[in-house]
């Protein structure tokens, strides 16, 4: 009996498992990063490999588990082991998991070792108990010095921007980091006080924030934006007008979509793509609307940016959100908030 | 002197002492000791379950009030369904169960404390093998019985000074069980302006590793010393039984890291308490001002010295139950243990190795990036052990016959959880797929699976065969085995279910559902089935201690080698005499510790200190 | 410990088995080597040195996060000057003569000469005494002259350092009287008093690491001898 339930029990443990990541869709977060797709590429391929693994080593236990259960009047092999053997797996398992391992050292060095790309939009990332505050170069291209003792709270002066560095000027900061895609982006990740952590889930990107330390990680965006869900009717020729029809709000409003102020809505592409912004003054979450093979989809350009590492009581609502902007929008952006 | 005279000599002044203190309290015994490191971690392991049903109710509560507060935009200010959906979230926010964050914070530190170091470091290690290394290998007692003493009252002080830390001023420390600076070394920095822990409940932390360092310290050298030193005769190393290699290899273990750690812990109080800056940097701006007395330190610092502790920590907690895993296997299956070598070599392989991959903790802490690549493949490489252990454990289950007795139920879940604990290491170890899973609930899927439970399931199942040789009696067979199922499917589920978690890219220790993909179906889901089975698996727990209590009371009469084992422990009373063997006269041993269905034996077993004749000239050489 | 211990010491158990084992030495295929324990090293020598081995990770740790800090500042300050080398080195030179007379204690304990050997110990001890009294003297003129603002790491790891091994070196000043006392008194054997040794040679081993490591790299001649 007990041999039985065992086999049952562990069946159904490989097929629970296998299960809640087969049918877990989707099986990852969206994707919007170039060398994430490596990432993912990676992680995939160990879960194919792993979960052979994993079903071969549990199903066995329960095959042995059976086959070999006591029963009268059979008695045990007196089997000792068998070098053969023991050289087969380790040299099998050390092969694999090595091999496995070397895969996935291209990314890294794409995003750790190679040389950062040549001139890529920088963007400062600060880390404070419990907020991200992100400072772009303006026009220049070029961010102001920082030391801590220019630390001003009461002008919002956090980053410690040398107020009299030329190169600052035009400097600009928000709480929310917006970046193009298509361009090479390199994010200088630091901390002013304890330890966080830099982690976007659809980027595939995640990095400490180091007080005494700045991490330079490039990127590129490689989406405008991630499929949120297909529209019903056809609202361009009203999008084109810069129309929100009230058929769309309900539609957004249906799906959860809600928002405290207002939107905004432009073409990005008269008569096939608009950026939808929702809550423009306060959080400001961009969205695409794409005319594709006859029918409107909805996209989001909009995303978390968690807190990794434990900050304190607030770690778990240190959010910020990065908006991903076409070129133009982007060039757009720079100018406007340049002071 | 004489042989007789040696056995007269040792009966002569290893006496029991008469008071009971000294005999059952601060006892030099180390079957007492032993027995003290148990309760102790059975104690601990109570009160950190309950912390961890605490901290598991409150996240589901959140999750249910992110949910409501949804709807809530949805609705009018002030209509019926507004006021009806208002009125459930302000009780869910009041539910006894509820924590401000920073308490959420302290009770997952004080959680993560309690079960690695009084817990997973304590029972396999101060319980069982206090009791039965010395047995196991035909010794009186540890080499060194004051010492050994020693260690336990020491740990049992760093035990009070840990719980200590709930009820000082400021509260529980709440910078995580592995209590990164800065916010562990700098007081201001838990929260700005909050006025909430960050007194001495992270001193009472620091202290209380501290003082546990010593205490290990302590025991490891016992440990190794009585292996070495105090075997009986003919009890060669390559005749050890597993367990004992394994408690010998984590002894080493524990003498090589926790020493490591001492320094973490003392550097961390000096920078909290006299003004040094080994770990934090200069102008720090912390509670809307900049720190002005610390300067030039480096956070990592404490990341490397704790981690080169912490992953050979993490081997601590799970080698003694691969020891116990292979000596039950080959027990209950009637068979030598498959490649009884090949699992010495694996068990010092993991040792060693386990020394050189402490960065794969690291990967995304800003550390060197090129570094990160070595221990990256070192780590891959410090799979293959564990793999081999796993394949020979299965070979040594293949073609046996097996009983499926309780002890046997634990072990087979040990490798069966083994198994699934250590693939997520697989995904882990890559530094390329950590960027993704790295701070989330996968590895907290990952090392619970794998050290959490994995570790306790032999902890299950050293006492479930070890309690009829202590206390004479068995413990109830139903209830055990009710025990074991309930369990096994209650954490496999949560566990599981948190590798989900983790690959939709939930982050750990999070107190609140602030994200939106934290408050979507799914994850409020996965979070409300982890807490409703945490709490079934939890009070399945209580089984347990019914069965310890009726068994100890009422619990069927042992022989002294119920379990046709063939190690030494079984070669004495049940419970062994003060002097563990009948008058102090230690065996003398001529079989290996595997000895099962030798062909043409008499019995089924041949046990270590039967005459060398019990085992037939015809059977194979042993190994 | 000492009698429980005593009782399984293989010093006790070895020559039992020697009586009634057989004369000659075990065939090298023999499955057992030992007596009736496998290993003649005593237990407390064989505890002692896994002590060091653990302890020299503890003060290798150390040296460790001073390295480490040290490395990670461009600038690091060098603090001393001639006058606290020579004031080094005079310490250094105490433990080292402390070392000797512990040589010469263990060896006359191991030819049986109770009193010499006592007296050798205590000798030990008071060069440990003398070596705290330079130390915390140096110390108290280290912290007078300390700048204003934060502790500069390089006084963080000096006190650091020198402060755990000091605290060693207190140890070892009660461990080496008491167990000269008690060797004099009869209690202990020699090998407590080589045990010790192996101890107090320790504590002098990691001096010789803390001392080129802390002083001398720390150090820039031309400063002189003032302060
Ligand atoms: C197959 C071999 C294993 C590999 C390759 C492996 C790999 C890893 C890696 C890379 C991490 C860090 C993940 C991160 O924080 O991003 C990790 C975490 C952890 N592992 Fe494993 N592991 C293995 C086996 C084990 C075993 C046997 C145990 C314990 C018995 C264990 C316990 C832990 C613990 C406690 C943590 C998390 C510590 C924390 O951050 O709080 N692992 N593992
Ligand atoms: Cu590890």
């Amino acid at each position: 009996m007990t041999p039985v339930i065992f086999v049952l029990v562990i069946l159904g443990l490989v097929v629970g498992t296998v299960a809640g990541f087969a049918l877990k869709a989707p099986l990852l977060p969206d994707l919007i990063t170039e060398h994430g797709r490596i990432i993912d590429q990676q992680l995939v391929l160990t879960l194919y490999i792993t979960g052979a693994i994993f079903a071969i080593a549990q199903l066995g236990l329960a095959y042995l588990i059976y086959k070999h259960r006591h029963r009268d009047g059979v008695k045990a092999s007196y089997l000792q082991g068998s070098t053969k053997l023991e050289y087969t797996w380790t040299v099998a398992t050390l092969v694999l998991f090595v091999g496995l391992n070397l895969m996935g050292q291209g990314v890294w060095a794409q995003m750790h070792l190679n040389e950062k790309p040549a001139r890529p939009v920088n963007i400062e990332v600060t880390a404070m108990q419990f907020k991200w505050i992100f400072r772009y170069p303006g026009k220049d291209g070029n961010l102001g010095a920082r030391a801590a003792e220019y630390i001003n709270p009461a002008e919002g002066n956090y980053v410690g921007k040398d107020p009299d560095d030329a190169n600052g000027d035009d400097d600009f900061q928000l709480l929310s980091m917006s970046v193009p895609y298509g361009i090479p982006v390199v994010v200088d990740i630091r901390s002013i006080d304890v330890l966080h952590g830099f982690a976007v889930r659809e980027m595939r990107l995640k990095q400490d924030a180091v007080p005494g330390l700045s991490v330079n990680i490039p990127f590129t965006v490689e989406k405008d934006g991630t499929l949120e869900f297909p529209l019903s009717g056809n609202y361009a020729a009203d999008l084109d007008k810069g129309e929100l029809p009230d058929a769309l709000k309900h539609e957004l409003n249906a799906n959860k979509l809600v928002w405290k102020d207002k939107a905004s809505l432009r073409a990005l592409e008269p008569g096939r793509v608009w950026r939808l912004t929702l809550d423009p003054d306060s959080i400001n979450r961009p969205y695409l609307v794409k005319l594709e093979n006859g029918r409107l989809n909805l996209y989001r350009s909009w995303y978390e940016l968690a807190c990794m590492e434990l900050c304190g009581y607030g770690h778990y609502q240190m959010r910020s959100q990065v908006n991903v902007l076409s070129p133009v929008e982007y060039a757009e952006f720079v100018e406007k908030n340049s002071p | 002197m004489s042989s007789e005279a040696a056995a007269e000599h040792a009966v002569h002044v290893h006496q029991a002492p008469t008071n009971p203190i000294w005999r059952y309290v601060f006892s030099t015994d180390h079957k007492v000791i032993g027995i003290q490191y148990w309760i102790l971690a059975l104690v601990s392991a109570f009160v950190g379950m309950g912390l961890s049903v605490w901290f598991r109710l409150h996240l589901l509560n959140q999750g249910h009030v992110a949910q409501l507060t949804d709807q809530l935009s949805l609705l009018v200010e002030g209509s019926a369904d507004y006021n009806a959906i208002k009125a459930k979230i302000d009780a869910l926010q009041t539910a006894w169960y509820h924590m401000e964050p920073s308490q959420y914070l302290g009770i997952l530190t004080m959680h993560g404390t309690i079960l690695v170091f009084m817990v997973l470091t304590t029972a396999p290690m101060g319980g069982f093998g206090n009791y039965f290394l010395p047995i196991q290998v035909g010794a009186l007692d540890m080499a060194f019985p004051r010492l050994n003493m020693l260690s336990f009252w020491l740990t049992f002080l760093s035990f009070v000074t840990l719980m200590a830390a709930f009820f000082v001023p400021g509260g529980s420390p709440n910078a995580g069980w592995t209590g990164y600076p800065p916010l562990s070394a700098v007081p201001d920095s838990q929260g700005n302006g909050y006025q909430g822990p960050g007194g001495w409940g992270q001193d009472l932390w620091v202290l209380s590793i501290a003082i546990f360092c010593f205490a290990s310290l302590v025991g490891a050298i016992n440990f190794i010393v009585t292996t070495l030193d105090l075997r009986t005769k003919g009890m060669t190393l390559m005749r050890m039984p597993l367990t004992c290699w394994a408690w010998f290899v984590t002894a080493i273990l524990a003498l090589l890291s926790f020493a490591v750690l001492l320094v973490a812990g003392l550097l961390l109080l000096l920078d909290r308490n006299l003004g040094t800056s080994f770990y934090v940097p200069g102008d720090l701006f912390v509670s809307n001002k900049l720190l002005v007395d610390h300067k030039g330190g480096s956070p990592l610092l404490f990341q490397h010295l704790f981690w080169f502790f912490g992953h050979p920590e993490v081997y601590i907690a799970i080698v003694p139950g691969m020891g116990l895993a292979s000596h039950l296997l080959s027990s209950f299956a009637r068979k030598p243990v498959f490649g009884y070598r090949a699992m010495v070599y694996a068990i010092f392989g993991i040792g060693v190795l386990g020394f050189f991959v402490w960065g794969h903790h690291m990967f995304q802490s800003g550390m060197s990036p090129y570094v990160a690549v070595a221990f990256s493949v070192m780590t891959m490489v410090v799979g293959v052990p564990s793999a081999i252990k796993t394949f020979n454990w299965l070979g040594t289950i293949w073609g046996g016959n097996i009983r499926f007795q309780s002890p046997m139920l634990y072990a087979l879940g040990f490798v069966s959880l083994f198994v699934t604990g250590g693939i997520g290491g697989i995904f882990l170890g890559q530094n390329a797929v950590d960027i993704y899973f790295h701070d989330t609930y996968f590895v907290v899927g990952h090392f619970h699976m794998i050290m959490g439970v994995a570790a306790i399931f032999g902890m299950f199942a050293g006492t479930v065969y070890w309690f009829p040789k202590v206390t004479g009696k068995m413990m109830n067979e139903p209830l055990s085995q009710a025990h074991f199922w309930c369990t096994f499917l209650g954490v496999n589920v949560i566990f599981i279910v948190m590798h989900l978690m983790g690959l939709e890219g939930h982050p750990r220790r999070y107190s609140g559902f602030a994200f939106e993909f934290l408050s979507s179906d799914y994850m409020v889901r996965m979070h409300t089935i982890v807490t409703h089975t945490a709490i079934f698996t939890a009070s399945a727990q209580v089984l347990f201690l019914i069965n310890l209590v009726y068994s100890l009371a009422a619990g069927k009469k042992a022989g002294d080698n119920p379990w046709e084992s063939t190690s030494l422990e079984w070669a004495t009373t049940s419970p062994p005499p003060f002097e563990n063997f009948k008058d102090g006269v230690l065996p003398e041993v001529h079989h290996g510790p595997y000895e099962y269905s030798v062909p043409d034996a008499a019995k089924d077993y041949i046990m270590q200190h039967d005459p060398p004749e019990a085992r037939p000239a015809t059977a194979p050489a042993p190994h | 410990m000492s009698e429980a211990t005593a009782a399984v010491a293989p010093a006790e158990a070895a020559p039992a088995a020697a009586a009634h084992g057989p004369a000659h030495a075990p065939a090298k295929d023999d499955p057992w080597y030992g007596g009736r324990h496998p290993f003649a090293i005593d237990s407390k020598k064989f505890g002692m040195w896994l002590f060091i081995a653990s302890d020299s990770i503890t003060f290798a740790a150390i040296l460790f996060a001073y390295t480490y800090v040290r490395l990670s500042d461009p600038d690091w300050p060098l603090v001393f000057n001639a006058g606290s080398v020579a004031l080094s080195t005079l310490m250094t030179f105490v433990l080292l003569t402390s070392s000797l007379t512990m040589v010469l204690g263990v060896a006359a304990a191991n030819a049986g000469k109770r009193k010499q050997a006592a007296l050798w110990t205590f000798a030990t001890a008071l060069g440990g005494l003398a070596f705290i009294v330079i130390h915390a003297w140096e110390w108290s003129h280290v912290i007078h002259g300390l700048p204003e603002g934060p502790l500069p790491l390089m006084w963080c790891a000096f006190f650091t350092a020198t402060g755990m091994h000091m605290l060693h070196v207190t140890v070892g000043f009660f461990y080496l009287t008491i167990v000269g006392l008690a060797y004099l008194g009869g209690k202990f054997k020699p090998i407590d008093i080589e045990v010790a040794g192996l101890y107090w040679h320790f504590v002098d081993l990691v001096w010789m690491f803390v001392f080129p490591m802390i002083y001398l790299m720390s150090t820039d001649m031309t400063k002189g001898f003032g302060h």
